[in-house]
């Protein structure tokens, strides 16, 4: 059995809208590196903090009443496929950020579940990431990473943490866990930045 | 998503080792569990494959491949049993 799966290419029919080496899905297949949690409601919290003046957190009540947006994005995993036009629910990380206002260039999302990523705090801005809570009008699954969590499409799609519960600024980077097991740092998928060195 | 067992990374391994490391017995560093390789929970559907601890989901090996070559990790697993080839 191959150790990766879903690392066969097929001929893109938009290909203005497909970085290289992909392929386009209409599935929206899920991938895990291990159990998935289940948080409850009434214990979640999201948190930012490290080299904040003060750390901030919201309960799910708090975080439901922040200003949602609905975005309609292209999204894009490092085992090469391709969703066009995926629409989520939630919160721009520059709401997030401007509640605690940061002294850092780097950011650290961690998850139920023990998962990290690493993303430059700039990447994080400027209408660039969200932070959802619901995916095509729905409540987000859990086995998507429900009840919330990172959006950065312009990554590829590791970088998008399921099961968010913060995010913790620094002043310089930390590789995360796809990062620390050989993955590319940043992972722009239009340079196909899938692994360390390309 | 359910898990599959240690016999989803047999083949890999194989291609490593040169023989059957799925009977191959460790102990996990998380909960002290002892146990064969093909006990473990894998999760193979990701960018890598994860086989973590039954009991305590502590992360037993880790092997991707890039470009070609395997990169293996044993960060949960100490004290590997293996009789002669």
């Amino acid at each position: 059995m191959a150790v990766t799966r879903g690392f066969v290419g097929r001929r893109p029919a938009d290909s203005s809208r497909v970085p290289p080496g992909q392929y386009l899905t209409r599935d929206f297949p899920v991938l895990s590196a291990g159990p998935t949690p289940y948080t409850p409601l009434d214990t979640w919290d999201f948190t930012i903090r490290g080299t904040v003046d003060q750390p901030v957190s919201w309960s799910w009540p708090e975080f439901q009443a922040l200003p949602h947006e609905k975005v309609t994005v292209d999204i894009h995993c490092v085992t090469k496929w391709t969703k066009l036009d995926t629409t989520w629910s939630g919160v721009s990380l520059d709401t997030l950020l401007d509640a605690a206002p940061p002294e850092a260039s780097h950011t650290v999302a961690f998850c139920d579940g023990g998962y990290t990523t690493n993303v430059p705090l700039a990447d994080l801005r400027g209408g660039k990431a969200w932070v959802v809570d619901e995916y095509d009008g729905r409540p987000l699954d859990p086995e998507h990473g429900g009840p919330a969590r990172l959006l950065v499409p312009h990554l590829y799609f590791w970088k998008s943490a399921k099961w968010i519960r913060g995010l913790e600024l620094r002043s310089t980077d930390q590789p995360g866990f796809w990062e620390m097991f050989g993955y590319h740092n940043y992972g722009d998928p239009w340079k196909e930045q899938r692994y360390q060195g390309d | 998503m359910q898990p599959l067992d240690g016999n989803a990374m047999a083949g890999v391994l194989h291609d490593l080792f040169a023989r059957d490391i799925t009977t191959m017995g460790y102990k996990c560093t998380g909960c002290g569990k002892t146990g064969p390789v093909v006990e473990m929970a894998v999760y193979a559907s990701g960018p890598g494959t994860v086989a973590r601890c039954r009991d305590c989901d502590t992360i037993l090996l880790m092997i991707t491949e890039r470009r070609g070559m395997y990169c293996i990790d044993a960060p949960g697993m100490t004290q590997p049993i293996l009789p002669p080839a």
